[in-house]
């Protein structure tokens, strides 16, 4: 009986991890926008997982709205006085947009954000698979123009950036993942600081403000935005609010957790930026 | 038949995983169902290189929507469910504990080395509390989805 005969099983099995070390090492390399098999695999499976994840959202309502059926009756009356003191609230608002109207014409400011103006709006069909990144996966790739680096906001917020992207899906890293990084400005002081990812943080939904001037007057509440600087994302996207200022034993340095103002847990649809 | 069966099974649970379970979290972890199957398949199966190959070819549609290189999970998957096979076939067969037990420590082991090679050496974290808080409750949650799987596969398996 041959060595090969003999070890078959053994032989085969180290040529196929062979294969996959293989492939592992190719998809190290930075690819313009994937490498071609996860683009392959993500192109096929992204219009099933965008079915399911439909299917899955329809689902989840209707079981909410099961088991919230006895607040319902409460939540109605609550809501009806609501909706008068809001009617009231609705007719000063309306007052407050017409002067504000009036004002802008006379200031000369455009109305929109001009950033937002070629966007991509995108639906969020997947969440990554595993307890270790935080990513979501999106509907639409180069086909529709999405670009690697490109930057996704939602309308309360920045939500992260494209670090990948394929033919009919991309991916979208989080600001709160543990390799994110953002110039960010303080709106109140215009100090300016790094809004990072941090691995606990992220597991509860929040990001590290670091670099934080020793002189800054930075506050619990004060609003941070993007601040334009590192080219990775431009200026004055809103980000968040300081949530917490946390100061090292010996008084030296100081970082913040940042709440980010987009609610990345409950994500369904994102604007995707022309670069 | 039976590993088209598996094979169909294994691919609802990978859409369910990209769509549903990695949204909803027990515990804090999401569940990784094809791990699960994977591992209560390969305590059945005698022939560790097919479910080697098998644990491979689902691992690399893993890879694409996990963090990690690609491969990586396919790697590992086929390592840890040969490693089952060739266990259980030469020590035990059919015990429903060791079988859940041997998910608790597959998905432990799985844990652990995709946290330190796929992801703790670039990103700087706790160790104790990766420990605690993500690889200990996932490799409990996957024990849970294991005994509940378990004979299902089990019948799939005596086809």
């Amino acid at each position: 009986m041959s060595f090969f005969e003999k070890h078959r099983r053994l032989i085969i099995a180290l040529i196929s991890a062979a294969v996959i070390v293989a492939i592992m090492c190719v998809s190290l390399i930075p690819f313009k926008n994937s490498f071609f098999v996860t683009n392959i695999i993500n192109t096929v499976v992204t219009p099933i997982q965008s079915a399911v994840s439909k299917v899955s959202d329809g689902i989840g309502g209707f079981v909410n709205y099961l088991f919230e059926m006895k607040d319902l009756n409460e939540e109605n009356d609550r809501l009806t006085k609501q909706l008068a003191e809001l009617n009231h609230n609705y007719k000063s608002a309306q007052d407050y947009k017409t002067e504000n109207e009036r004002l802008k014409e006379i200031l000369d400011l455009k109305e929109n954000n001009s950033i937002a103006k070629d966007a991509i709006a995108c639906n969020v069909i997947g969440w990554s698979s595993d307890n270790w990144y935080s990513y979501y996966t999106i509907d639409k790739g180069t086909a529709k123009g999405i670009q690697n680096k490109d930057v996704v906001i939602c309308p309360s917020g920045l939500v992260g950036q494209v670090c990948e992207v394929g033919l009919n899906w991309a991916k979208v890293s989080t600001i709160i993942e543990s390799s994110s990084s953002v110039g960010a400005k303080i709106v109140r002081s215009s100090d300016v600081a790094i809004v990072g990812g941090d691995y606990e943080l992220e597991r509860q939904g929040f990001c590290k403000m670091t670099f934080i001037n020793k002189d800054a007057q930075i506050i619990v509440g004060d609003t941070v935005e993007t601040s334009g600087l590192g080219e990775s994302y431009p200026g004055g996207i809103a980000l968040g609010k300081v949530k917490e200022i946390i100061s090292d034993s010996a008084g030296v340095s100081q970082y913040a957790i940042i709440e980010p103002y987009a609610d990345l847990k409950n994500l369904k649809q994102v604007l995707v930026l022309k670069e | 038949m039976r590993y088209f069966k598996i094979s169909v099974m294994l691919l609802i649970a990978y859409i369910l995983q990209i769509s549903v379970f990695s949204k909803v979290h027990l515990f804090g972890v999401c569940a990784n169902l094809v791990l699960t199957i994977l591992i209560c398949f390969s305590l059945k199966e005698e022939n560790w290189l097919k479910i080697g190959i098998l644990s491979a070819v689902v691992g690399l549609f893993c890879g694409a929507s996990e963090g990690a290189a690609m491969g990586f999970s396919s790697l590992l998957l086929m390592a840890l469910s040969m490693l089952c096979s060739i266990l259980a076939s030469r020590f035990f067969k059919g015990k429903f504990v060791v079988s859940v037990l041997f998910v608790f420590f597959s998905s432990l082991l799985y844990e652990c080395v995709y946290y330190v090679f796929g992801f703790a050496l670039w990103h700087s974290t706790d160790a104790l509390y990766c420990i605690v808080c993500v690889v200990v409750p996932s490799a409990l949650v996957n024990t849970v989805f294991g005994a509940v799987l378990y004979k299902p596969i089990d019948n799939i398996c005596k086809l």
